[in-house]
């Protein structure tokens, strides 16, 4: 029978302990102490994020003079930064048209270029309005005329 | 033959470690150590940042103390946020408001004595609900815990 | 004095609903979108309205074997359509005795308006007496009857 001798060398490992590498420490001589918490943004790209929501269509009964409209903008952006929106012809005119091209003038009204107050806003809302005047309404045929507006957002400065 | 060597080798034994009768009684004299002058002392170890993700609504941040104390006596931890509970930026422009878990900013050690290799841990939890993530524009914001350890009764 | 005939037609309108208008939306991946402004003049208006201005009487100086009249047309109607107005002798020139004096109407007896909006457009018509017809009815007043007729027709 032989005698197996086991000599098993226990190898104390330090743990690698879960402790930032710069601790404090408090003692009888040192009370009191303090800890920085932070905040970490590096997973955020760009800008922040932001939404404007707008009429997809602006509808404007015949005869009326003034129709109002509204758009809005919530933001969620780096400090210091804002939402330009712009409200704009697409550089044919301000007129509506009907099948034939005939034409029915209007004019923009109110906050066609808004920008919002902060970074973060929440439905912070823009009022603009499309006016006809009541000559050009006595003029047109009864048809159903259209244009287009473009609406173009912005991350500016605040 | 065996039996007979193992009777013979305790009686030698006993013989080796008996008191010689010949001995007399002096008298006893006490052992004693006086620690009231010896300091105690304890150490509370906090780390220097904790960093919290955005968007995180709950982080913890944990801590540990070991301790050699009277008896009796052990050591409380203190965790106060900051006075107005509001992170900020560098430019004292932007703030994220922020506060600590009720139920966490106290921790009371168990013994009096704690070794190094076995302190107690314990966790302080910054919260921070997700509509105060939603009001803060994007920034890096840092606020301040203030640790704080006195000895009490246990 | 003048009669004026307003054609007023029923406007089947629809009754305008408050239906919430579909929102487009813009973000940091789309930064530009359209919008369109609209107006349906077929659904608020319907045909339109129009009225035709006719004189209220057409005087004739005995012996008269051509008179001159207008009318006058008013219309906001839709695009592809013009008042349509039409001229026809109800009744001869008639006096006491029943006697009449036989006239026509000519030059023209229909009208159409120049576009669909128009206002007071003026058309001419001629009533036409032939001299024979002067010199075999006896010294009377005589009184006869046109009418005018409205309508809506294609452009």
């Amino acid at each position: 029978m032989k005698k197996v001798i086991s000599l098993v060398m226990a190898l104390v490992m330090m743990m690698a302990i879960m402790v930032p590498a710069f601790a404090a420490e408090l003692n009888a001589t040192t009370q009191s102490g303090t800890a920085t918490v932070q905040t970490d943004t590096s997973a955020i790209t760009g800008d922040g994020t932001y939404t404007v929501t707008y009429p997809a269509t602006m509808n404007i009964v015949w005869s009326t003079a003034t129709t109002n409209f509204e758009y809005k903008v919530s933001s969620n952006l780096r400090t210091g930064k804002a939402i330009q929106v712009v409200v704009a012809d697409t550089g044919d005119g301000l007129n509506m048209l009907n099948a034939s091209n005939a034409t029915l003038a209007y004019t923009l009204g109110g906050t066609t270029t808004g920008k919002t107050t902060g970074p973060v806003v929440t439905d912070a809302t823009f009022n603009y309005s499309i006016n006809v005047d009541s000559a050009v309404w006595a003029a047109a045929a009864i048809d159903t005329y259209s244009d287009t507006l473009t609406f173009t957002s912005t991350v500016v400065d605040a | 033959m065996k039996k007979v060597l193992s009777l013979v080798l305790a009686f030698v034994l006993m013989f080796t470690i008996c008191i010689p009768v010949f001995a007399e009684y002096v008298g006893s004299t006490p052992v004693r150590v006086d620690g009231s002058t010896v300091g105690a002392s304890y150490t509370v170890t906090i780390p220097a940042t904790a960093t919290i993700t955005w968007g995180q609504t709950e982080k913890s941040v944990e801590y540990s103390v070991y301790s050699q104390l009277a008896t009796g006596k052990g050591v409380k931890v203190t965790v106060n946020a900051d006075a107005d509970g509001k992170m900020k930026n560098a430019a004292n422009t932007a703030f994220l408001e922020y506060s600590l878990k009720s139920g966490t900013t106290e921790y009371t050690t168990t013994k009096s004595v704690i070794l190094s290799e076995n302190a107690e841990k314990s966790s302080v939890v910054v919260q921070i609900p997700t509509a105060n993530w939603d009001k803060a524009s994007i920034d890096n914001y840092v606020g301040t815990l203030t640790f704080s350890a006195e000895l009490t009764n246990i | 004095m003048k009669k004026v005939i307003s054609v007023v037609l029923a406007l089947v309108m629809m009754m305008a609903v408050m239906v919430p208008a579909f929102a487009a939306t813009l973000d940091v991946n789309t930064q530009s979108g359209n919008s369109t402004v609209l107006v349906d003049g077929i659904t608020d208006k319907g045909d339109g309205t129009y009225s035709v201005e006719i004189p209220a009487s057409v005087d004739l100086i005995w012996g008269d074997t051509t008179k001159a009249g207008e009318y006058k047309i008013t219309s906001q109607v839709q695009t592809d359509k013009r008042v349509k107005v039409t001229l026809a002798k109800a009744k001869d020139l008639t006096n006491a005795a029943n006697e009449t004096i036989e006239f026509a109407v000519a030059d023209a007896t229909t009208g159409i308006a120049n576009s669909a909006v128009v206002n007071n457009e003026a058309h001419t018509f001629n009533l036409t007496i032939d001299a024979s017809e002067w010199a075999a009815a006896s010294i009377a007043t005589y009184e006869g009857t046109i009418t005018f007729t409205a309508e809506l027709a294609d452009a």
